[in-house]
């Protein structure tokens, strides 16, 4: 199955274009949406799960028409928002069957063991019974993952999935959705790099609206190759080197400031070459630098 | 600190476009009622008080100040509990909790601000009204001149008050609870409290609690002026009084102590997890590494039809339990609850006594005072049941499920109409708990589930429907209550511009009076055509709420129009359709009862009627006219069709000595006559239907003393139904007709003119309607105050209704026979009565008795029983002693007739008909002496009705309603007094005191004295009442009385002329001393009221046991003009003083007098020493309130003990 986006634009009411004619093509497997705060990967992602009209574009999902056919949509989907709030008064356990149902799971036997595995996978089967108000961040979190996972979805969508959770259990949910992605659509959307380059097979970095960079990582960091130079100054020097290079990224390190830049000229004098990263394609995505010619 | 933390609040808040509005919609509302009573909209009236005032009389100004106050405490609760809920709303409390600022700096900059910010808007109000006032294009006549301190003061004393109290208690509320829920329940609670505490008031003994208890203020105002003449009402500022004071100062405690406990219990720490219910131990067992890929199950979801009715059961189910395991939906049902119980001691007070908990009344009283609370939650709900998702922010998980929009829309809206559903159990439930715990064990279970579920929920219903077609549309929760406001104001107000057609008001056509005798019965058609009405129209909305409903991000209106546009599929557009097409069809029909089977008017138009009536016809009032002298008539009853046929031929005289050629006859207005026939040649020349007003012109003229008749026949029936509701001329079981409403009538009646003087005004007719004549006017006293058509008449009739009724008339049987399967009666009275006549049918269950060759009857619904023998004794009693006062009563038989709806009895000679809600289901405790046997005290009134004015009636002039209504309530007051005794007697004469000086309070016009009454009911019933028994406690009683008798003796049947009230007022000076005619003169011919004190008193304890008690009185007496300006008057008058004493009354000490001496009083302060066998506890002046006195309660002191020794006077305690 493939998701098709063409074209997609959307402008809000007071003036913010959030989207600026996006064309995306996803196949099954990981898909990796990666951008900044306010980069309109939420608008993005909320357009493919009917919850937004575009104001022009279509979105195909298999052979779905998005803007036609929600209710087809809906029933494929599987959808975790960046912040999102759940019945306070209700166990996760009783939601997650409530929203089973609501999913199309009618069978109660089945219901129940599909509830209860994602209880399990999801780590929260001892807090089952707890009120979703008395959960914790992380806890709230998972229970939004598993909700998003009921009922086979063929497109889900997470939206900064693994905010507020602990390495273990992001790692877990990695896990998960690794290995659910084989056979699904999954598009993650996240501005935190790695988990693109541990997960996805394709991605795509979104600014201003815009779809700058878009391809399978191993390609993309490989056309980086040898072009990726990185050194170690004293603070007073970064400027200079700003001016006279490109700088993907710059950190404070041991007092001193160590920094990475995009050369495709052979460097020396102090700066040695090292591995593109995804995170340096990245940088240099949102710096607007030139680096490969994605545009 | 916290005086920047204020500074710094203001500068917000200013900055909000909330306060802003709100203080421009205060201020334009107030604008807008001012306009409105200013008469600025030609089609509007409102009146606010008494009609008699200055629209801006400071009194006006108040209470409208107050009222806005008191509907402003939701805003309040907006204002102050953002102001206390803000920082935990967007989570900035860390940041200000951990600034050096104390949290008593934080907290009070906090409050003053909101407290500064509301006072601002309530500002918006007084403004509004007073530059309102200022529009010169206003009626100026109606108002008075322009006083800052009118909106000042009781702003300093119930406004500021009242914002600081409401917002300490919601301010604190919403720091210490840390959400905004709590607040505005708490808001709600106060306004629903406040709306119910009214009840508290019927009962004059607990005038002061109501006075105390209510947190606004606004009772202990009312009470303090409840006796304020219009000149008082038009010229005084809010009154100071004790109660008034005392309650600013307990509720401004009430506010210092809430705003007290929020600062004392709240600190800066971060709110931790309450300590709920111990909750299992949550094990923290090590975490399993999970099974990559292990246990995953896949379900393959299924999207059928069943799988949506799966989907839609469980969305209503985890919809409703979310709203009803709510505590906050208990806490409200909980307190709804606690206020009906509280109100159910209102339940049908009258005089203080106690109406039976019959399932109707307890319906009536609870289901009152539950209507607004309603509105209010279904509003608030909405609001909350729309919007729960997105303020969970749970709204974009759950609006990417894959079910249809119907499915959560419907379940919200079936949660939200099971809302009033559960709080209409819970007042079932209160209703039953109430019957049981008085005792009252006949429950009506049926009833209950009609009117509450059947009737109310619908309409309950109906309204949630629109309350929450609203909030999906507007898509803005504020804006959507704010709209539901103005649908509500609209429905209020509505009326006043004319716009009062049942068509157009959502929800209308669902009231329906129910009546023990009669069920719902005349109202189920018309019930059923509405509901369906407003129930197609109601499902639009749903539709429409439907293609409207909001799901994921949406945009600005206009998209949001493409978006229902877009969802307008074929079924969708063929239910709309479909459902319009029904509405329509349903709206038609209704159009055709109201508008063509029956008359539909605005009431501009019945206005105008009625002037051009008066300008039209009025030249014809007075003119000679022949009189009725004889009646025999046929009324044949048809319950089951609601219709009824008449007959009849009246025998007329020429009793004037002019020749009369034209006869104005006027009683086609409400149906033609199929017969109407003189027995004398006659043409008609002028005919006007649409007053109904025909000129027959008769040649040869009608010369003095020429006898004729009349016949006539007619049919009246209800067709459909109207605007208004349904005709009940005919009910299918207990019909009660006036004769004057079937039988034709002559001539120009003054009861059609235009009575309120504004409204005149308009219509360019003098601000006044004629006075009646002058009572010894002679043309007056030509006719009797009955009518002018007739004096005394032969009556014969007869009756015919289904054959389970018993049709009644006045008059004794003839004849009763069975015929075409219907029961027929043959009336017959032998000797002359008023042209007056009552025709009743229904089943009946009948008690007789023969009792010294009196047929004694009462005809009663079966189940009302429970007082009939009050009434049987009543009868006999009243029987037994009129008879020894004024002479023998005159028939063979007497009759009590029940009939339902309204609440009234009437007298027809040998036949009184009573209401259902009188009488009849009235409590009384025998074993209480105090309280008042209401069913023997209003047998014995009605029963005076006998011979006033049975047998002596009064001319058609000023004081004729004494005659008759005044003598039958001393007659009555009398019988009470001997039978039931003086405890009685007193409650009963403080509640005439009260009505009187109530009646004067609202008195629209002007204030007669006795002699000059016309229809003023406060002074013939309740000042006649009280004044004429302290006259006959004075002259003597036994001399009154038998001057009573001479009067009667005189006058009895006499017409033309008919007697007058200057006789009666003769006949009493003649048996009354000279020292005591001063207080004839006062009685009847002047408004005098007293204003007595007691100063001071004081005993000491005499060697014999005996007590002598000294007091000091004040007597003070004043003149009052119509309008209550006052004028001081020397005393030289007969006073009462008295000592009361303690005596020990069924476990309880109750105050008795133990001293009356009635003493003739010249100065303004005496002193008197008495002497008393027992230990005295009060003293003073009019002990037992016999005259008129605004302030009774200061009449008396409580007598101090005088020694010279501290000792003694702990020993004597």
């Amino acid at each position: 199955m493939k998701l098709s986006i063409q074209n997609i634009s959307k402008t809000y009411d007071n003036g913010v274009e959030a989207l600026k004619n996006v064309n995306l093509e996803i196949g099954n497997g990981m898909f990796g949406l990666l951008g900044p705060n306010g980069a309109g990967k939420s608008t993005l992602m909320r357009t493919i799960a009917a919850l937004q009209d575009a104001d022009n574009g279509a979105i195909t999902v298999g052979d779905i028409d998005v803007s036609k056919d929600k209710q087809a949509l809906r029933e494929i989907l599987g959808y975790l928002p960046q912040e999102f709030g759940v019945y306070p008064k209700v166990s996760s356990h009783d939601l997650l069957d409530h929203m089973a149902v609501m999913k199309g799971i009618t069978d109660s036997k089945q219901r129940k063991e599909v509830v209860e595995s994602l209880l399990h996978q999801t780590n929260l089967w001892e807090a089952k019974d707890q009120k979703l108000g008395t959960y914790s961040g992380g806890m709230k979190q998972r229970f939004g993952i598993a909700q998003a996972l009921i009922g086979d979805p063929k497109l889900i969508i997470v939206d900064e999935p693994t905010a507020g959770l602990d390495p273990m259990e992001r790692n877990r949910f990695h896990n998960l959705l690794s290995e659910i992605g084989e056979n699904v659509i999954v598009i993650l959307s996240t501005h935190i790099v790695d988990d693109v380059s541990d997960l996805c097979n394709d991605m795509a970095i979104i600014l201003n609206g815009e779809v700058k960079v878009i391809g399978e990582p191993i390609q993309l960091i490989k056309a980086l190759d040898g072009k990726v130079w990185k050194g170690l100054v004293e603070k007073s020097e970064l400027s200079e080197i700003e001016q006279n290079y490109e700088v993907i990224s710059s950190r404070l390190y041991l007092g001193k400031v160590q920094f990475r830049l995009f050369s495709e000229a052979q460097l020396d004098n102090g700066f040695e070459p090292t591995t593109p990263e995804i995170e340096d394609l990245y940088f240099a995505t949102i710096h607007g630098l030139n680096i490969n010619g994605a545009e | 600190m916290w005086k920047h933390i204020l500074d710094f609040e203001l500068r917000l808040g200013l900055k909000k476009t909330s306060i802003i509005v709100y203080f421009f919609v205060f201020f334009g509302l107030a604008f807008l009622i001012v306009n409105i009573l200013g008469g600025a909209f030609s089609n509007a009236r409102i009146i606010i008080g008494n009609a008699n005032n200055n629209l801006n009389a400071p009194l006006v100004i108040a209470m409208m100040q107050n009222i806005f106050c008191i509907i402003g405490v939701l805003v309040a609760a907006a204002v102050f509990g953002n102001a206390g809920y803000r920082d935990f709303e967007f989570n900035t409390h860390p940041l200000f909790f951990t600034k050096p600022i104390k949290p008593t700096d934080y907290l009070f900059g906090r409050f003053s601000s909101a407290f500064v910010l509301t006072t601002m808007i309530q500002i918006g109000f007084t403004m509004g009204m007073l530059f309102g006032f200022m529009m010169p294009y206003l009626d100026q006549d109606a108002i008075g001149p322009f006083s800052l301190w009118a909106y000042v003061h009781p702003f300093l004393l119930l406004i500021i008050p009242n914002i600081f109290m409401v917002g300490a208690l919601l301010f604190s509320l919403a720091v210490l609870t840390r959400r905004m829920l709590p607040t505005y329940m708490a808001s709600v609670v106060l306004l629903f409290g406040y709306l119910t505490s009214g009840n508290l008031t019927s009962d004059i003994e607990t005038r002061w609690i109501a006075s105390l208890i209510d947190p606004f203020g606004m009772e202990g105002v009312s009470d303090a002026v409840r006796y304020w003449t219009p000149v008082e009402q038009n010229e005084n500022f809010l009154p100071m009084t004790k109660w008034v004071l005392l309650n600013r100062l307990i509720w401004f405690g009430v506010g210092i102590l809430f705003l007290g406990i929020g600062l004392w219990k709240f600190d800066f720490k971060h709110a931790e997890p309450g300590k709920k219910k111990k909750k299992k131990e949550v094990k923290t067992e090590a975490v399993k590494e999970p099974v990559i890929g292990g246990g995953f199950i896949h379900a393959k979801p299924v999207f059928n039809a069943a799988t949506l009715l799966l989907q839609f059961k469980t969305q209503i189910w985890i919809e409703i339990k979310r709203a009803f395991r709510d505590p906050y939906f208990i806490a409200i049902a909980g307190t709804a609850a606690g206020f009906l119980l509280m109100n159910q001691q209102a339940i049908g007070k009258m005089y203080g006594v106690d109406t039976l908990p019959v399932t109707t009344k307890v319906l009536a009283v609870l289901g009152g005072s539950f209507g607004l609370f309603m509105l209010i939650l279904i509003t608030f709900y909405a609001g909350q049941i729309v919007w729960r998702e997105r303020e969970l922010k749970a709204d974009q998980i759950m609006d990417s499920l894959p079910i249809p929009n119907w499915i959560p829309m419907v379940s919200k809206l079936i949660s939200l109409i099971l809302i009033p559903g559960i709080m209409l159990a819970v007042l079932m439930v209160i209703g039953l708990g109430i019957q049981t715990w008085r005792g009252f064990y006949v429950y009506e279970i049926h009833l209950y589930l009609k009117k509450l579920f059947l009737l109310d929920w619908t309409d309950y219903a109906l309204l949630c429907v629109l309350a929450f077609a609203i909030q999906t549309i507007v898509n803005h929760k504020y804006l959507g209550h704010f709209i539901m406001i103005l649908y509500f104001l609209f429905g209020m107000f509505s009326g006043q511009f004319g716009l009062d057609h049942t068509l157009y008001h959502y929800g209308s056509g669902s009231g329906a009076p129910y009546s023990d005798m009669n069920g719902f019965t005349p109202y189920i058609s018309r019930l059923i055509w509405y509901k369906s009405y407003w129930g197609v129209f109601a499902v639009l909305l749903a539709l429409i709420s439907n293609l409207f409903w909001n799901r994921g991000l949406t945009g600005d209106f206009k998209s949001r129009w493409n978006h229902a546009k877009s969802r307008l599929t074929p079924a969708m557009k063929n239910g709309l359709t479909a459902f319009t097409i029904l509405f329509i069809g349903f709206g038609s029909f209704i159009f055709y009862n109201t508008n063509i089977l029956n008359e539909y008017h605005q009431r501009k138009f019945y206005e105008k009627r009625s002037a051009d009536y008066e300008k039209t016809y009025k030249k014809y009032k007075g003119i000679p006219k022949p009189k009725i002298t004889g009646v025999n008539g046929e009324v044949h009853l048809f319950p089951k069709e609601a219709r009824l046929e008449f007959s009849g031929v009246y025998q007329m005289k020429n009793k004037t000595d002019v020749v009369i050629d034209t006869i104005h006859a006027n009683f086609r207005r409400r149906s033609p006559y199929s017969t109407y026939e003189w027995s004398r040649p006659n043409e008609v020349v002028h005919t006007d239907s649409s007053y109904g007003w025909d000129m027959f012109v008769f040649d040869p003229p009608i010369k003095p003393g020429d006898e004729f008749s009349l016949e006539f026949a007619g049919e009246r029936k209800r067709t459909g139904f109207s605007n208004g509701g349904v005709s009940r001329t005919v009910v299918e079981n207990g019909t009660m007709i006036w004769s004057g409403d079937l039988f034709p009538t002559f001539g120009y009646s003054s009861g059609r003119e235009l009575s309120d003087k504004r409204t005149r005004k308009k219509f360019d007719l003098p601000e006044e309607q004629d006075r009646m004549r002058k009572f010894d006017d002679p043309e007056g006293n030509q006719h009797g105050i009955l009518g002018d058509d007739a004096d005394w008449v032969d009556f014969e009739v007869v009756m015919s209704t289904d054959s389970d009724q018993i049709a009644m008339a006045p008059g004794y049987i003839q004849k009763e026979w069975k015929e075409n399967g219907r029961r027929f009666f043959h009336y017959k009275m032998d000797q002359k009565i008023h042209n007056l006549f009552a025709f009743v049918s229904a089943r009946y269950e009948v008690l007789k008795e023969d009792w010294n060759s009196i047929s004694l009857e009462v005809y009663h619904h079966p189940t009302h029983d429970y007082n009939v023998d009050k009434l049987m004794e009543g009868m006999k009693k009243s029987i037994e002693y009129y008879n020894e006062l004024f002479g023998p009563y005159p028939y063979r038989q007497c009759r009590i007739l029940e009939f339902p709806y309204g609440s009234y009895a009437a007298s027809f000679p040998n036949t009184i008909p009573f209401s259902e809600n009188i009488g009849f289901v009235m409590d009384v405790d025998p074993e209480d002496p105090e309280d008042l046997d209401m069913p023997f005290w209003v047998t014995a009134h009605e029963m005076g009705h006998q011979w006033w004015p049975h047998q002596v009636s009064g001319g058609n002039v000023q004081g004729a309603g004494f005659l008759s209504e005044g003598l039958a309530e001393y007659s009555a007051v009398s019988l009470l007094e001997k039978e039931k005794g003086e405890k009685q007697l007193r409650k009963f004469l403080k509640y005439e005191l009260d009505r009187y000086l109530m009646g004067r309070y609202s008195e629209s016009k002007y204030e007669p004295t006795i002699v000059q009454t016309e229809n003023h009911p406060y002074i013939h019933y309740n000042k006649a009442g009280l004044m004429l028994y302290t006259l006959s406690d004075f002259i003597g009683k036994d001399v009154f009385n038998s001057a009573l008798g001479r009067f009667i003796e005189k006058f009895r049947y006499q017409s033309n002329p008919y007697p007058h009230i200057g006789q009666f007022v003769e006949t009493i000076r003649e048996d009354t001393p000279d020292d005591l005619q001063y207080l004839i003169t006062d009685t009847f011919e002047k408004i005098t009221l007293y204003e007595n004190k007691g100063k001071s008193s004081s005993y000491v304890e005499n060697d014999d046991g005996t007590f002598t008690v000294t007091m000091e009185v004040e007597a003070k007496k004043v003149y009052s003009d119509s309008l209550g300006n006052q004028s001081n008057t020397p005393v030289n008058d007969w006073l009462e003083i008295g000592v009361l004493g303690e005596t020990l009354v069924n476990g309880d000490m109750e105050e008795i007098p133990i001293y009356l001496e009635k003493v003739f009083i010249t100065d303004s302060i005496s002193t008197f020493k008495v002497n008393v066998d027992q230990k005295p506890v009060k003293a003073g002046i009019d002990p037992m309130h016999k005259f008129v006195d605004r302030d009774s309660d200061d009449n008396l002191t409580r007598v101090l003990f005088q020694t010279q020794s501290k000792q003694n006077e702990t020993d004597g305690e």
